[in-house]
C-alpha cells in the first residue's frame, strides 16, 4: 500500500513548500508510514510541527496540488522504450520539461522531483 | 477526501472487469479499507467484511489505482492534457501501449467531446471510455 503515497523525502519537501491538506497517511520517519483516515487521526488533518514528520499525500493528491496551486501540470507519455514525464506550465502546449524514458513508477517520481525543484527555485 | 476515489458506478464496472486491489488501504492492523456499501463511501475505519459478494460491499479504488489497473492489465495508458485558447480546457487520449497506437486521440482531433472545463471531468470521462473500450472488446 505504501506505493500509493509519495515517499518520505518528497513528502518532507512538499511540507516545506506549504502542502497542508488532509491525507490518508503521514510519514513518522523515513521508513514509517502511518496509514489512517483524516477523520480518525488529527495528525492526518494537518502538518505537525515536528520537522521529521510530514503528511503523506497520494501521488494523485500531490500532482493535483502542483496543478492547482502552482499551475504546473504533468503527463506521463509512452514510447516503445518506456514511459517519460513531461511538465507544463500555465497550460502552455510546449512542455517546460521533458524527462528521460523510465519505468512508469520511476517516471512519476522523477516528475515529482522536478516539480519540487521548479517550485523551490521559484519557477 | 471522497474525490480521491472513483465513483460507485465506475467501481462496480471495474469489479466486473476484474479489478482487485491486493493492497487496500489498511489501518493499524490492516483492518481499515475504503469501500462502498449501498452506494455510499466509507473511509472512517469501519472494517470491510472479508467477502464483499454477499455483504453488498465493494472496494473503492483510488483514481491512480484504477488507471494503473488499465495500464497493467489491459496495456492502456491514459493521458490527461490541458490546453488554453481563451480559457483553460482539459481532455484525454488513450494509448495502446503494446502497439504504440492511440485508440483515442482527442488532442490531435481537437474540440468536440474532448473539452472539459475541469481536470477531474476529463479524468472521469477518460475512465468511462476505458471501461467502454474493454467492455466492447
Amino acid at each position: 500500500m505504501k506505493n500509493e503515497f509519495i515517499p518520505y523525502e518528497q513528502a518532507l519537501a512538499l511540507k516545506e513548500l506549504g502542502f497542508d491538506e488532509p491525507c490518508f497517511g503521514r510519514w513518522i520517519e523515513q521508513d514509517e508510514l502511518s496509514i489512517s483516515a483524516p477523520k480518525d487521526d488529527e495528525y492526518c488533518q494537518k502538518q505537525h510541527e515536528f520537522s521529521w514528520t510530514a503528511l503523506a499525500p497520494l501521488f494523485q493528491q500531490a500532482f493535483r496540488w502542483f496543478r492547482e496551486k502552482h499551475n504546473l501540470s504533468h503527463e506521463i507519455q509512452h514510447t516503445h522504450k518506456g514511459f517519460y514525464p513531461l511538465i507544463y506550465e500555465d497550460n502552455i502546449i510546449k512542455p517546460k520539461w521533458v524527462g528521460e524514458v523510465l519505468l512508469y513508477k520511476e517516471a512519476e517520481l522523477a516528475c515529482l522531483d522536478k516539480l519540487i525543484e521548479i517550485v523551490k527555485n521559484g519557477k | 477526501m471522497n474525490k480521491e476515489f472513483i465513483p460507485y458506478e465506475q467501481a462496480l464496472a471495474l469489479k466486473e472487469l476484474g479489478f482487485e486491489s491486493p493492497y487496500p488501504i489498511g489501518g493499524y492492523q490492516g483492518g481499515k479499507v475504503f469501500y462502498y456499501e449501498k452506494g455510499e463511501l466509507y473511509y472512517d475505519g469501519r472494517p470491510m467484511y472479508s467477502s464483499d459478494a454477499h455483504s453488498g460491499q465493494l472496494l473503492a479504488p483510488l483514481y491512480q489505482q484504477a488507471f494503473r489497473f488499465f495500464r497493467e492489465k489491459y496495456k492502456l495508458q491514459q493521458i490527461i492534457w490541458s490546453g488554453k485558447i481563451s480559457t483553460v480546457f482539459y481532455g484525454y487520449d488513450i494509448l495502446n501501449i503494446d502497439e504504440q497506437e492511440f485508440i483515442i486521440n482527442n488532442s490531435e482531433n481537437g474540440g468536440g467531446e474532448c473539452d472539459y472545463a475541469i481536470y477531474e471531468e476529463a479524468e472521469q470521462a477518460c475512465l468511462d471510455k476505458l471501461i467502454e473500450i474493454i467492455k466492447n472488446k
